[in-house]
Order: structure tokens, then sequence, then C-alpha cells
């Protein structure tokens, strides 16, 4: 058994034995609980940052973190049409707690979100990067343990991610008289 | 086929319900933290604060517990994406709107002319030229 099987085995091996924890980590697996909770703390950063320098440092963070969301996405699409890697439940005997998704494992399109978002961020402001690298990192263990991404899912999609937000950040640093304009712009029809 | 379209409805309108009363909770928790006036309903923080934690936290806890009321991995990332957008959106002018309204018939000021112009003026636009 690969290590990656391995330490798959090992934290999906819990689920099943604790009821309440498994109503827990369900409801941290699901799609819809912690990418929407990340959202939310974008607009927060977006429209919550007092003063005009952090405000503009934590927007341009928004930015490149909402761009990188996209571009990673396309990304696990395109790498989905070359590659499709089995479910775990589909390769071997799990605890299967969470409902089976049909697509590829490889990457992991959720963990892509986060982490593109969570980096985004973390490069404009250390704190809601941290928390969003939290959710992402509590996400991915979530949605191992109720057996339906291996890590190496979960790690592949964390990379093209963080990947995508570092090159949306090499952009966004490239075009900042532009992105300035934006903002500019956005701060005239009350937007910032 | 009728069923299947109706489920579909309950689900896109239970998911965009609950992005709404999130996304327009946390618009006024953050523009009363950081004094956007333009955009907060309230005459004080607390009381956004207050509203913010009943509407992120209810809305929260509807998407914690999805698991429990509906089938999960119906509503797509595409579609997530594009309820989340409205929702948010939707939150934004409804912000925009109500805040308008409060401040105008809050603050009482006569402005001459019709109600329309003494709307117009006390609107969020009117508010950020003020300053």
């Amino acid at each position: 058994m690969s290590l990656d099987a391995t330490i798959f085995t090992w934290i999906n091996s819990f689920a099943g034995h604790f009821p309440v924890l498994d109503e827990i980590v369900r409801g941290l697996a699901n799609d819809y609980f912690t990418i929407i909770s990340c959202c939310l703390i974008l607009i927060a950063l977006w429209f919550g940052t007092p003063g005009k320098i952090d405000s503009i440092r934590n927007q341009t963070g928004v930015i490149v973190a909402a761009s990188s969301l996209g571009i990673a996405q396309a990304i696990v699409g395109i790498i989905n049409v070359f590659c499709f890697r089995v479910r775990p439940f589909n390769a071997m005997a799990v605890n299967l707690i969470f409902y089976p998704p049909t697509d590829s494992s490889f990457p992991s399109n959720a963990a892509a979100i986060v982490f593109a978002l969570a980096m985004g961020v973390f490069l404009y402001n250390k704190k809601a990067g941290i928390l969003l690298l939290t959710i992402g990192i509590i996400h991915g263990l979530a949605r191992i343990y109720v057996g339906i991404h291996y890590p190496l899912d979960i790690l592949g999609g964390a990379a093209i991610g963080i990947i995508t937000a570092l090159i949306m950040n090499g952009i966004a640093v490239w075009q900042k008289p532009n992105l300035n304009k934006l903002l500019g712009l956005m701060e005239r029809v009350h937007l910032t | 086929m009728e069923y299947l379209w109706a489920f579909l409805f309950k689900l896109y309108t239970e998911y965009f319900g609950l992005s709404l009363l999130a996304t327009f909770g946390v618009i006024q928790a953050a523009t009363g933290h950081s004094g956007r006036t333009y955009l907060f309903i309230f005459e004080k923080k607390i009381h956004g604060y207050i509203f913010a934690a009943l509407t992120v936290v209810s809305s929260l806890a509807g998407f914690f517990t999805w698991n429990w009321r509906n089938p999960t991995g119906v509503v797509e990332g595409t579609q997530q994406f594009l309820l989340f957008c409205l929702a948010f959106a939707v939150a934004l002018v409804l912000s925009f709107l109500v805040s308008s309204v409060v401040r105008t018939t809050s603050e009482n000021i006569k402005i001459p002319g019709i109600q329309y112009t003494a709307v117009a003026r006390q609107t969020t636009f009117g508010a950020k030229k003020k300053g």
C-alpha cells in the first residue's frame, strides 16, 4: 500500500466510531460551509478595514484571492480532463460518511479554492491569511476523514491554489497602476 | 421532471437565502467597523455587530447542517458561485437602499423640494460627498 493510501486509511479509520465527531466533520467537509466562510472573510476584509492605506492593501489581497480562485478552478478543470483518479471509496474498503462524488479525486477542487483564497489574502494580511490557511487545512483533513479524498489530492489542490495565488500576486504587482485605477473607480461608485 | 425542478429550485432558494443573510450581516458589521456610513443601516456600531452575529451565525449554522436537511453535491460549484455572487449583489444593493432611507428619515433634514429630491440628496451618494 502506498504512503498516500496508508495515511488515508489511518485518518479514515476514526470515522464511524464517534457519532458526534462524525457529524461535526461532515459539516466541516461539506462543499458549502467552508467556502462560504472564506468568502465572508474576504467581504469583511474588503469593507471592514479602516484607514486608506490598510484598506487598499487588503482590497488588493481580496482581488488577488478572488482571481486566484477562478484560475485555480480552471486549472483543476483542465487537469481533470487529462487525469482521472478514482475516489478512495471506489478503490478500497473505507468508512464513507459523506455523499460519494463522481468527479476525479485528484486534485481536490475544494482545497484548490480554499488555499488560493488563503494564499492570496496571506500575501497582504498575515492574520487573516493564517485564519484562512487554518480553515483550509481543517477542511482538507475533514474530507480525508469522511472518505472522499486521499491526502495527495488535498496536497495537489493546495499546491495548485498556492502557486496560482503567487502567480496572480506577481501579475497584481506588475499591474499595480491599473489595479489602483480599478480601486479608484470602485471607490467612486462606493464599492470600496 | 416537474418534481426535479421544484426540488432544485428549493435547494437554490435555500442556498441563495442563506448566502444573502450572511453577506448582508457581514457587510453591516464590516462597514460599521470601518465607518463606511453609506452602507451601514444602524445608528450605532454595536447594533450592527449584534445584527451581524445573529445573521452570520444562523446562516453558517444553516450551511453547516445542510447535510441533515438536503442532499449534498446537488448545487454544483458554478451554481454556488453564481448564487453567492447574486446574493452578495443583492445584499449590497439592499445595504445602499436601506442605509439611504434610514439616513433620510432619521436625520430629518428639511430639504426644500419634492420628496424624491430630498431622498436623492440624502442617499449614499450625498452622504459620501459630505465626507
